[in-house]
Protein backbone atom coordinates (compact mmCIF):
# COMPACT_ATOMS: atom_id res chain seq x y z
CA UNK A 1 0.00 0.00 0.00
CA UNK A 2 1.31 3.33 -1.03
CA UNK A 3 1.91 6.04 1.55
CA UNK A 4 -0.58 8.24 0.63
CA UNK A 5 -3.21 5.82 0.78
CA UNK A 6 -2.15 4.87 4.45
CA UNK A 7 -1.69 8.42 5.41
CA UNK A 8 -5.99 9.07 4.01
CA UNK A 9 -7.03 6.23 5.89
CA UNK A 10 -5.69 7.23 9.11
CA UNK A 11 -7.00 10.72 8.72
CA UNK A 12 -10.40 9.27 7.70
CA UNK A 13 -10.09 6.54 10.97
CA UNK A 14 -11.89 8.33 13.72
CA UNK A 15 -11.52 5.73 16.51
CA UNK A 16 -15.08 4.22 15.99
CA UNK A 17 -14.85 1.22 17.03
CA UNK A 18 -12.93 2.58 20.10
CA UNK A 19 -10.64 -1.07 20.69
CA UNK A 20 -7.46 -0.30 22.34
CA UNK A 21 -5.90 -2.99 19.67
CA UNK A 22 -7.13 -0.91 16.73
CA UNK A 23 -5.25 2.55 18.78
CA UNK A 24 -2.18 1.05 19.32
CA UNK A 25 -2.12 -0.11 15.33
CA UNK A 26 -2.98 3.43 14.26
CA UNK A 27 -0.38 4.89 16.44
CA UNK A 28 2.26 2.39 15.37
CA UNK A 29 0.97 3.15 11.52
CA UNK A 30 1.37 6.83 12.33
CA UNK A 31 4.71 6.67 13.30
CA UNK A 32 6.01 4.32 10.65
CA UNK A 33 4.73 6.54 8.24
CA UNK A 34 6.04 10.02 10.00
CA UNK A 35 9.91 7.50 10.25
CA UNK A 36 8.99 6.82 6.34
CA UNK A 37 9.12 10.59 5.82
CA UNK A 38 12.00 11.09 7.98
CA UNK A 39 13.84 8.91 6.05
CA UNK A 40 13.96 10.18 2.93
CA UNK A 41 17.63 12.25 2.75
CA UNK A 42 17.53 13.98 -0.15
CA UNK A 43 19.18 17.63 0.20
CA UNK A 44 18.35 20.79 -2.04
CA UNK A 45 21.34 21.82 -4.52
CA UNK A 46 22.38 25.46 -4.71
CA UNK A 47 20.01 26.82 -7.25
CA UNK A 48 16.85 24.93 -5.40
CA UNK A 49 18.37 26.67 -2.09
CA UNK A 50 18.66 29.90 -3.88
CA UNK A 51 15.28 29.91 -5.28
CA UNK A 52 14.24 28.67 -1.64
CA UNK A 53 16.06 32.10 -0.52
CA UNK A 54 14.43 34.44 -2.87
CA UNK A 55 10.84 32.97 -1.86
CA UNK A 56 11.98 33.65 1.54
CA UNK A 57 13.69 36.72 1.61
CA UNK A 58 13.25 38.09 -1.93
CA UNK A 59 10.62 40.71 -1.16
CA UNK A 60 12.85 42.24 1.40
CA UNK A 61 15.71 42.67 -0.44
CA UNK A 62 13.94 43.86 -3.59
CA UNK A 63 11.55 46.27 -1.49
CA UNK A 64 14.37 47.52 0.48
CA UNK A 65 17.07 48.44 -2.67
CA UNK A 66 14.04 49.77 -4.50
CA UNK A 67 12.78 52.16 -2.32
CA UNK A 68 16.71 53.67 -1.77
CA UNK A 69 16.33 53.60 -5.81
CA UNK A 70 13.29 55.94 -5.69
CA UNK A 71 14.82 57.63 -2.56
CA UNK A 72 18.49 58.35 -5.27
CA UNK A 73 15.75 59.40 -7.52
CA UNK A 74 14.16 62.09 -5.39
CA UNK A 75 17.45 63.26 -4.61
CA UNK A 76 18.09 63.44 -8.40
CA UNK A 77 15.30 66.11 -8.95
CA UNK A 78 16.90 68.67 -5.85
CA UNK A 79 20.45 67.66 -5.81
CA UNK A 80 22.51 70.82 -8.34
CA UNK A 81 25.30 68.39 -10.24
CA UNK A 82 24.30 65.34 -9.63
CA UNK A 83 26.74 63.39 -11.17
CA UNK A 84 29.05 64.51 -8.62
CA UNK A 85 26.31 62.85 -5.88
CA UNK A 86 26.23 59.35 -7.29
CA UNK A 87 29.33 58.05 -5.34
CA UNK A 88 27.55 59.57 -2.43
CA UNK A 89 24.49 58.03 -2.43
CA UNK A 90 25.41 54.66 -4.02
CA UNK A 91 26.08 53.30 -0.40
CA UNK A 92 22.75 53.88 0.56
CA UNK A 93 22.49 50.69 -1.43
CA UNK A 94 24.53 48.49 0.81
CA UNK A 95 22.76 49.81 3.34
CA UNK A 96 19.36 49.03 2.64
CA UNK A 97 20.59 45.56 2.17
CA UNK A 98 22.40 44.89 5.47
CA UNK A 99 19.34 44.02 8.01
CA UNK A 100 19.03 41.34 5.67
CA UNK A 101 22.56 40.17 5.70
CA UNK A 102 22.65 40.67 9.66
CA UNK A 103 19.28 39.45 9.88
CA UNK A 104 20.56 36.19 12.42
CA UNK A 105 22.55 38.55 14.53
CA UNK A 106 19.98 41.03 14.79
CA UNK A 107 17.35 38.09 15.92
CA UNK A 108 19.54 35.95 17.75
CA UNK A 109 19.49 33.22 15.56
CA UNK A 110 22.85 32.98 14.61
CA UNK A 111 23.95 30.16 16.98
CA UNK A 112 20.77 28.35 15.23
CA UNK A 113 21.84 29.12 11.92
CA UNK A 114 25.27 28.63 11.51
CA UNK A 115 24.93 24.72 12.95
CA UNK A 116 22.41 23.88 9.38
CA UNK A 117 23.49 22.04 6.53
CA UNK A 118 23.70 24.73 4.20
CA UNK A 119 26.30 26.84 5.35
CA UNK A 120 26.22 30.36 6.21
CA UNK A 121 28.10 30.98 3.80
CA UNK A 122 26.26 29.67 1.09
CA UNK A 123 23.17 31.49 2.88
CA UNK A 124 25.25 35.07 2.18
CA UNK A 125 26.13 34.05 -0.90
CA UNK A 126 22.64 33.26 -2.16
CA UNK A 127 21.23 36.58 -0.76
CA UNK A 128 24.06 38.33 -2.13
CA UNK A 129 23.24 36.83 -5.74
CA UNK A 130 19.62 38.62 -5.15
CA UNK A 131 21.25 41.84 -4.01
CA UNK A 132 23.48 42.09 -6.66
CA UNK A 133 20.64 41.13 -9.36
CA UNK A 134 18.24 43.63 -8.24
CA UNK A 135 21.19 46.35 -7.67
CA UNK A 136 21.76 46.07 -11.29
CA UNK A 137 18.28 46.57 -12.20
CA UNK A 138 18.71 49.50 -9.86
CA UNK A 139 21.60 50.83 -11.16
CA UNK A 140 20.55 50.98 -14.89
CA UNK A 141 17.25 52.62 -14.12
CA UNK A 142 19.23 54.99 -12.34
CA UNK A 143 21.61 55.59 -15.17
CA UNK A 144 18.75 55.57 -17.52
CA UNK A 145 17.27 58.41 -15.58
CA UNK A 146 20.66 60.57 -15.47
CA UNK A 147 21.97 60.11 -18.88
CA UNK A 148 18.33 61.03 -19.95
CA UNK A 149 18.52 64.07 -17.50
CA UNK A 150 21.78 64.66 -18.69
CA UNK A 151 21.03 64.47 -22.48
CA UNK A 152 24.63 63.04 -22.99
CA UNK A 153 26.64 65.75 -21.47
CA UNK A 154 28.25 63.44 -19.14
CA UNK A 155 29.85 59.54 -20.30
CA UNK A 156 28.18 56.66 -20.31
CA UNK A 157 30.92 55.16 -19.12
CA UNK A 158 31.97 57.64 -16.27
CA UNK A 159 28.53 57.28 -14.62
CA UNK A 160 29.06 53.73 -14.62
CA UNK A 161 32.09 54.11 -12.64
CA UNK A 162 30.81 56.77 -10.13
CA UNK A 163 28.27 53.51 -9.44
CA UNK A 164 30.18 50.54 -8.99
CA UNK A 165 33.97 52.18 -7.63
CA UNK A 166 32.03 53.27 -4.42
CA UNK A 167 29.23 50.43 -4.56
CA UNK A 168 32.75 47.68 -4.70
CA UNK A 169 34.27 49.24 -2.26
CA UNK A 170 31.83 48.98 0.47
CA UNK A 171 30.75 45.41 -0.36
CA UNK A 172 34.57 44.30 -0.49
CA UNK A 173 34.81 45.93 3.24
CA UNK A 174 31.87 44.48 4.28
CA UNK A 175 32.71 41.08 3.07
CA UNK A 176 35.93 41.65 4.86
CA UNK A 177 34.22 42.32 8.08
CA UNK A 178 32.06 39.27 7.98
CA UNK A 179 34.79 36.62 6.90
CA UNK A 180 36.94 37.52 9.97
CA UNK A 181 34.03 36.61 12.29
CA UNK A 182 33.56 40.07 13.99
CA UNK A 183 30.20 40.30 12.10
CA UNK A 184 28.83 43.43 13.42
CA UNK A 185 25.75 45.13 11.82
CA UNK A 186 26.58 48.42 13.34
CA UNK A 187 30.19 48.50 12.36
CA UNK A 188 28.67 48.01 8.49
CA UNK A 189 26.48 50.74 9.01
CA UNK A 190 29.48 52.78 10.28
CA UNK A 191 30.93 51.51 7.37
CA UNK A 192 28.77 52.97 4.60
CA UNK A 193 28.24 56.03 6.09
CA UNK A 194 31.82 56.30 6.30
CA UNK A 195 31.99 55.54 2.42
CA UNK A 196 29.28 58.05 1.64
CA UNK A 197 31.06 60.80 3.26
CA UNK A 198 34.94 60.10 1.87
CA UNK A 199 33.14 60.57 -1.70
CA UNK A 200 31.25 63.75 -0.29
CA UNK A 201 34.02 65.32 0.73
CA UNK A 202 36.01 64.47 -2.95
CA UNK A 203 32.88 65.97 -4.54
CA UNK A 204 33.32 69.00 -2.90
CA UNK A 205 36.90 69.56 -3.01
CA UNK A 206 38.25 67.70 -5.51
CA UNK A 207 34.94 68.59 -8.51
CA UNK A 208 38.05 68.08 -11.21
CA UNK A 209 37.92 64.32 -9.83
CA UNK A 210 34.19 64.57 -11.89
CA UNK A 211 35.41 66.02 -15.38
CA UNK A 212 35.34 63.90 -18.07
CA UNK A 213 39.06 63.65 -18.76
CA UNK A 214 39.29 61.57 -15.13
CA UNK A 215 37.86 58.79 -16.28
CA UNK A 216 41.31 56.97 -16.31
CA UNK A 217 41.52 57.67 -12.03
CA UNK A 218 37.99 55.99 -11.66
CA UNK A 219 38.93 53.37 -14.16
CA UNK A 220 42.24 52.42 -12.19
CA UNK A 221 40.40 52.72 -9.08
CA UNK A 222 37.39 50.47 -10.71
CA UNK A 223 40.51 47.56 -11.38
CA UNK A 224 41.62 47.75 -8.02
CA UNK A 225 38.76 47.51 -5.97
CA UNK A 226 37.52 44.88 -8.60
CA UNK A 227 40.44 42.58 -7.77
CA UNK A 228 39.74 42.77 -4.06
CA UNK A 229 35.69 42.41 -4.79
CA UNK A 230 36.70 39.46 -6.86
CA UNK A 231 39.32 37.96 -3.83
CA UNK A 232 35.99 38.36 -1.64
CA UNK A 233 33.69 36.73 -3.05
CA UNK A 234 36.05 33.99 -4.18
CA UNK A 235 36.98 33.49 -0.65
CA UNK A 236 32.81 33.18 0.00
CA UNK A 237 32.54 30.62 -3.12
CA UNK A 238 35.59 28.26 -1.37
CA UNK A 239 33.75 29.02 1.52
CA UNK A 240 30.29 27.77 0.33
CA UNK A 241 32.47 25.25 -1.58
CA UNK A 242 33.86 23.54 1.31
CA UNK A 243 30.84 23.57 3.50
CA UNK A 244 32.26 25.90 6.23
CA UNK A 245 30.17 28.22 8.62
CA UNK A 246 31.93 31.79 7.14
CA UNK A 247 33.03 32.92 10.97
CA UNK A 248 32.22 31.35 14.10
CA UNK A 249 30.45 32.29 17.31
CA UNK A 250 33.59 33.50 19.70
CA UNK B 1 29.08 5.49 15.04
CA UNK B 2 31.71 7.69 17.56
CA UNK B 3 31.80 11.10 18.64
CA UNK B 4 35.11 11.69 20.47
CA UNK B 5 36.34 14.83 22.03
CA UNK B 6 40.28 14.27 21.86
CA UNK B 7 41.81 17.17 24.34
CA UNK B 8 39.52 19.28 23.77
CA UNK B 9 40.63 22.87 25.08
CA UNK B 10 39.01 26.47 24.76
CA UNK B 11 40.84 29.40 26.24
CA UNK B 12 38.58 33.29 26.35
CA UNK B 13 41.82 35.65 27.58
CA UNK B 14 43.16 34.04 30.41
CA UNK B 15 40.33 31.45 31.45
CA UNK B 16 40.14 27.68 30.19
CA UNK B 17 36.20 27.43 29.76
CA UNK B 18 36.84 23.47 28.06
CA UNK B 19 40.41 22.30 29.56
CA UNK B 20 41.61 19.18 27.76
CA UNK B 21 38.91 17.40 27.91
CA UNK B 22 38.50 13.51 26.36
CA UNK B 23 35.52 11.12 25.91
CA UNK B 24 33.96 9.26 23.79
CA UNK B 25 30.43 9.06 22.51
CA UNK B 26 28.32 6.27 21.19
CA UNK B 27 24.77 6.02 20.31
CA UNK B 28 22.52 7.21 23.64
CA UNK B 29 21.63 9.78 25.93
CA UNK B 30 24.33 11.82 27.35
CA UNK B 31 23.34 14.31 30.47
CA UNK B 32 25.86 17.18 30.74
CA UNK B 33 25.57 18.50 34.36
CA UNK B 34 27.26 21.19 35.59
CA UNK B 35 26.86 24.45 37.50
CA UNK B 36 27.15 28.01 35.66
CA UNK B 37 30.17 28.61 34.36
CA UNK B 38 31.17 24.58 34.03
CA UNK B 39 31.68 25.30 30.34
CA UNK B 40 29.20 23.46 29.40
CA UNK B 41 27.49 26.08 26.71
CA UNK B 42 31.44 26.35 25.00
CA UNK B 43 31.59 22.15 24.67
CA UNK B 44 28.14 22.11 23.33
CA UNK B 45 29.18 24.92 20.81
CA UNK B 46 32.61 23.34 19.84
CA UNK B 47 30.99 19.78 19.02
CA UNK B 48 27.96 21.72 17.01
CA UNK B 49 31.35 22.94 15.48
CA UNK B 50 30.15 26.62 15.20
CA UNK B 51 33.34 27.39 17.91
CA UNK B 52 36.53 26.57 17.02
CA UNK B 53 38.69 25.05 19.84
CA UNK B 54 41.57 26.47 21.14
CA UNK B 55 43.38 23.13 20.55
CA UNK B 56 42.57 19.23 20.59
CA UNK B 57 39.91 18.28 18.33
CA UNK B 58 35.71 16.96 17.90
CA UNK B 59 35.84 13.58 15.38
CA UNK B 60 33.03 11.14 14.30
CA UNK B 61 34.21 8.12 13.48
CA UNK B 62 37.37 9.34 13.35
CA UNK B 63 36.76 12.40 11.16
CA UNK B 64 37.55 15.75 12.17
CA UNK B 65 34.24 17.46 11.95
CA UNK B 66 35.84 20.75 10.69
CA UNK B 67 37.52 18.95 7.74
CA UNK B 68 33.43 16.90 7.18
CA UNK B 69 31.79 20.75 7.16
CA UNK B 70 28.16 20.30 5.56
CA UNK B 71 28.05 16.53 5.90
CA UNK B 72 28.64 16.87 9.90
CA UNK B 73 26.50 19.67 10.10
CA UNK B 74 23.77 17.87 8.00
CA UNK B 75 23.60 15.01 10.82
CA UNK B 76 23.44 17.56 13.37
CA UNK B 77 20.48 19.47 15.17
CA UNK B 78 21.65 21.89 17.93
CA UNK B 79 19.85 23.63 19.92
CA UNK B 80 21.20 26.81 22.08
CA UNK B 81 20.72 27.75 25.44
CA UNK B 82 19.72 31.75 24.50
CA UNK B 83 18.11 31.67 21.20
CA UNK B 84 15.83 34.20 18.95
CA UNK B 85 13.45 33.98 17.02
CA UNK B 86 11.90 36.02 13.41
CA UNK B 87 9.06 37.56 15.53
CA UNK B 88 6.79 37.87 12.31
CA UNK B 89 7.19 34.34 10.94
CA UNK B 90 4.67 31.55 12.27
CA UNK B 91 5.79 28.31 13.88
CA UNK B 92 4.86 27.00 10.52
CA UNK B 93 6.97 29.56 8.48
CA UNK B 94 9.70 29.44 11.06
CA UNK B 95 10.18 25.37 10.60
CA UNK B 96 10.14 25.65 7.01
CA UNK B 97 13.06 28.56 6.91
CA UNK B 98 15.27 26.46 9.17
CA UNK B 99 14.03 23.76 6.78
CA UNK B 100 15.38 25.89 4.05
CA UNK B 101 18.98 26.23 5.71
CA UNK B 102 18.70 22.53 6.99
CA UNK B 103 19.07 21.82 2.79
CA UNK B 104 15.56 19.72 2.95
CA UNK B 105 13.15 20.15 -0.29
CA UNK B 106 10.07 21.91 0.20
CA UNK B 107 7.58 19.17 -0.01
CA UNK B 108 9.14 17.20 2.41
CA UNK B 109 9.33 20.05 4.74
CA UNK B 110 5.61 20.71 4.73
CA UNK B 111 5.36 17.40 5.96
CA UNK B 112 8.00 16.99 8.49
CA UNK B 113 7.16 20.64 10.01
CA UNK B 114 3.87 19.38 10.60
CA UNK B 115 4.29 16.57 11.62
CA UNK B 116 7.02 17.74 14.17
CA UNK B 117 4.55 20.87 15.19
CA UNK B 118 1.71 17.82 16.11
CA UNK B 119 4.78 16.16 18.27
CA UNK B 120 5.67 19.38 19.84
CA UNK B 121 1.93 20.18 20.69
CA UNK B 122 2.05 23.38 18.34
CA UNK B 123 -0.34 22.31 15.72
CA UNK B 124 -2.84 24.71 16.84
CA UNK B 125 -0.75 27.36 16.74
CA UNK B 126 1.01 26.51 13.50
CA UNK B 127 0.08 29.62 11.79
CA UNK B 128 -0.04 32.02 14.91
CA UNK B 129 3.23 34.93 15.04
CA UNK B 130 5.75 33.34 16.73
CA UNK B 131 5.57 36.77 18.90
CA UNK B 132 2.64 36.16 20.87
CA UNK B 133 4.08 32.76 22.34
CA UNK B 134 5.15 31.80 26.04
CA UNK B 135 8.46 30.67 26.55
CA UNK B 136 8.01 27.28 27.16
CA UNK B 137 6.24 27.46 22.78
CA UNK B 138 9.28 29.25 22.24
CA UNK B 139 11.35 26.65 23.56
CA UNK B 140 9.32 23.69 21.79
CA UNK B 141 9.89 25.35 18.88
CA UNK B 142 13.32 25.47 19.30
CA UNK B 143 13.03 21.57 19.93
CA UNK B 144 11.43 20.71 16.72
CA UNK B 145 14.05 22.93 14.53
CA UNK B 146 16.43 20.72 16.20
CA UNK B 147 15.39 17.58 15.13
CA UNK B 148 13.60 18.90 11.52
CA UNK B 149 16.11 17.06 9.61
CA UNK B 150 16.14 13.83 11.43
CA UNK B 151 19.72 14.64 13.04
CA UNK B 152 21.95 11.65 14.10
CA UNK B 153 23.74 14.13 16.92
CA UNK B 154 21.45 15.75 18.64
CA UNK B 155 22.46 18.97 21.05
CA UNK B 156 20.38 20.26 23.01
CA UNK B 157 21.29 22.93 25.57
CA UNK B 158 19.23 23.44 28.26
CA UNK B 159 16.16 22.31 26.57
CA UNK B 160 13.64 21.93 29.19
CA UNK B 161 14.04 25.67 30.56
CA UNK B 162 10.98 27.56 30.49
CA UNK B 163 8.97 24.30 30.22
CA UNK B 164 6.07 23.55 32.06
CA UNK B 165 6.16 20.15 34.26
CA UNK B 166 3.67 18.72 31.46
CA UNK B 167 5.50 19.98 28.66
CA UNK B 168 8.53 18.64 30.41
CA UNK B 169 6.93 14.99 29.87
CA UNK B 170 5.84 15.49 26.79
CA UNK B 171 9.98 16.59 25.86
CA UNK B 172 11.41 13.64 27.64
CA UNK B 173 9.18 11.15 25.72
CA UNK B 174 9.81 12.90 22.89
CA UNK B 175 13.70 12.28 23.09
CA UNK B 176 13.07 9.14 24.70
CA UNK B 177 11.40 8.12 21.34
CA UNK B 178 13.89 9.74 19.12
CA UNK B 179 17.06 8.58 20.71
CA UNK B 180 17.72 4.93 19.76
CA UNK B 181 20.93 4.93 17.23
CA UNK B 182 21.56 8.34 17.92
CA UNK B 183 23.92 10.45 20.21
CA UNK B 184 22.05 12.81 21.84
CA UNK B 185 23.44 15.39 24.94
CA UNK B 186 21.63 17.52 26.62
CA UNK B 187 23.06 19.88 29.52
CA UNK B 188 20.27 21.18 32.44
CA UNK B 189 20.01 22.26 35.45
CA UNK B 190 17.11 20.07 36.01
CA UNK B 191 18.65 16.64 37.50
CA UNK B 192 15.50 14.78 37.20
CA UNK B 193 15.13 15.24 33.73
CA UNK B 194 18.84 13.44 33.36
CA UNK B 195 17.88 11.04 35.82
CA UNK B 196 14.63 10.07 33.47
CA UNK B 197 15.96 10.46 30.39
CA UNK B 198 19.59 9.85 29.86
CA UNK B 199 21.68 6.64 29.94
CA UNK B 200 25.04 8.41 30.88
CA UNK B 201 25.55 11.24 32.65
CA UNK B 202 28.82 13.45 32.28
CA UNK B 203 29.01 15.83 35.45
CA UNK B 204 31.40 18.84 34.63
CA UNK B 205 33.36 21.00 36.88
CA UNK B 206 35.75 23.97 35.66
CA UNK B 207 36.01 22.68 31.95
CA UNK B 208 36.50 19.29 32.84
CA UNK B 209 34.25 16.17 32.89
CA UNK B 210 35.03 15.16 36.96
CA UNK B 211 32.92 12.17 36.70
CA UNK B 212 31.01 10.57 34.38
CA UNK B 213 28.95 6.78 33.91
CA UNK B 214 25.51 5.34 34.43
CA UNK B 215 23.45 6.71 36.79
CA UNK B 216 23.93 3.74 38.89
CA UNK B 217 27.83 4.14 38.78
CA UNK B 218 27.14 7.76 39.60
CA UNK B 219 25.29 6.89 42.68
CA UNK B 220 27.63 4.54 43.93
CA UNK B 221 30.07 7.16 43.59
CA UNK B 222 28.14 9.18 46.40
CA UNK B 223 26.70 6.27 47.96
CA UNK B 224 27.41 6.47 52.12
CA UNK B 225 28.04 10.52 51.93
CA UNK B 226 24.15 11.10 52.29
CA UNK B 227 22.79 11.52 55.66
CA UNK B 228 19.50 12.55 57.41
CA UNK B 229 19.72 14.12 60.89
CA UNK B 230 16.47 15.09 63.00
CA UNK B 231 17.01 18.60 64.52
CA UNK B 232 14.90 21.40 66.50
CA UNK B 233 13.74 23.66 63.65
CA UNK B 234 16.01 26.35 65.56
CA UNK B 235 18.96 24.67 64.34
CA UNK B 236 18.15 24.53 60.90
CA UNK B 237 19.74 27.59 59.82
CA UNK B 238 23.43 26.75 61.41
CA UNK B 239 23.21 23.15 59.78
CA UNK B 240 22.89 24.94 56.87
CA UNK B 241 25.54 27.36 57.01
CA UNK B 242 27.90 24.37 57.98
CA UNK B 243 27.52 21.70 55.69
CA UNK B 244 25.41 21.18 51.98
CA UNK B 245 21.57 20.88 52.98
CA UNK B 246 19.67 18.58 50.23
CA UNK B 247 16.47 19.16 51.32
CA UNK B 248 14.53 19.48 54.56
CA UNK B 249 11.08 18.41 55.81
CA UNK B 250 9.22 18.89 59.36
CA UNK B 251 8.49 15.59 60.45
CA UNK B 252 6.28 16.20 63.95
CA UNK B 253 7.96 18.97 65.86
CA UNK B 254 11.45 18.38 64.39
CA UNK B 255 13.30 19.18 61.28
CA UNK B 256 14.80 16.49 59.09
CA UNK B 257 17.84 17.32 57.09
CA UNK B 258 19.21 15.40 54.44
CA UNK B 259 22.68 16.11 54.16
CA UNK B 260 26.13 15.89 51.66
CA UNK B 261 28.92 14.98 53.47
CA UNK B 262 31.94 13.01 53.58
CA UNK B 263 31.82 12.17 57.61
CA UNK B 264 28.59 11.60 59.42
CA UNK B 265 27.89 15.05 60.10
CA UNK B 266 26.78 13.87 63.88
CA UNK B 267 26.21 10.72 66.32
CA UNK B 268 22.58 10.48 64.76
CA UNK B 269 22.76 10.61 61.51
CA UNK B 270 21.83 7.76 59.57
CA UNK B 271 22.66 7.03 55.85
CA UNK B 272 20.63 6.47 53.23
CA UNK B 273 20.16 6.02 49.90
CA UNK B 274 21.54 8.63 47.20
CA UNK B 275 19.59 10.38 44.39
CA UNK B 276 21.13 12.06 41.20
CA UNK B 277 20.35 15.48 42.98
CA UNK B 278 22.60 14.72 46.06
CA UNK B 279 25.30 13.63 43.72
CA UNK B 280 25.36 16.96 42.07
CA UNK B 281 25.04 18.84 45.34
CA UNK B 282 28.49 16.46 45.90
CA UNK B 283 30.23 17.90 42.95
CA UNK B 284 28.35 21.31 43.32
CA UNK B 285 27.92 22.32 47.35
CA UNK B 286 27.46 25.63 46.82
CA UNK B 287 24.36 25.21 44.40
CA UNK B 288 21.02 23.76 44.99
CA UNK B 289 19.53 22.06 41.97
Amino acid sequence: MRVYKIKKYLRLYRGVEETKKIDETVFECRKLTAVGIMDDHRRTDFFEFLSEVFRMNGIQILGGQIATLILVCLLNGVVDDFPRMIPVFIPFFVMAALPMLYRAELSRMNEIELATKNSYAQLQLARLIIIGASDIVCFTVLLLIESAVLKGSMGIVNLILYVLVPYMLCVTIMLRLMRSGKRDFYASIRLTVLVSFLWGIIALFKPGLYQASAVSIWMISFITFAIFFALEIKHLIINVKEGKTYGFVS
Amino acid sequence: MVLSLDRLTKTYANKKAVDNLSIEMRPGVYGLVGGNGAGKTTLMRMISAILEPTSGEVLLDGKNVADMGADYRDMLGYLPQDFGYYPHYTAKDYLHYIAVLKGIPRREAVSKSKHLLDEVGLSDVANKKIRTFSGGMKQRLGIAQAILNDPQILILDEPTAGLDPKERVRFRNLISSFASNRIVLLSTHIVTDVEAIADRVLVMKNGRIVSQGSIRDLLEEVEGHVWEIAVEPSETDKWEAETTVANLRREDNRTILRIISEDPPSDSAVSVPATLEDLYLYHFPTERS
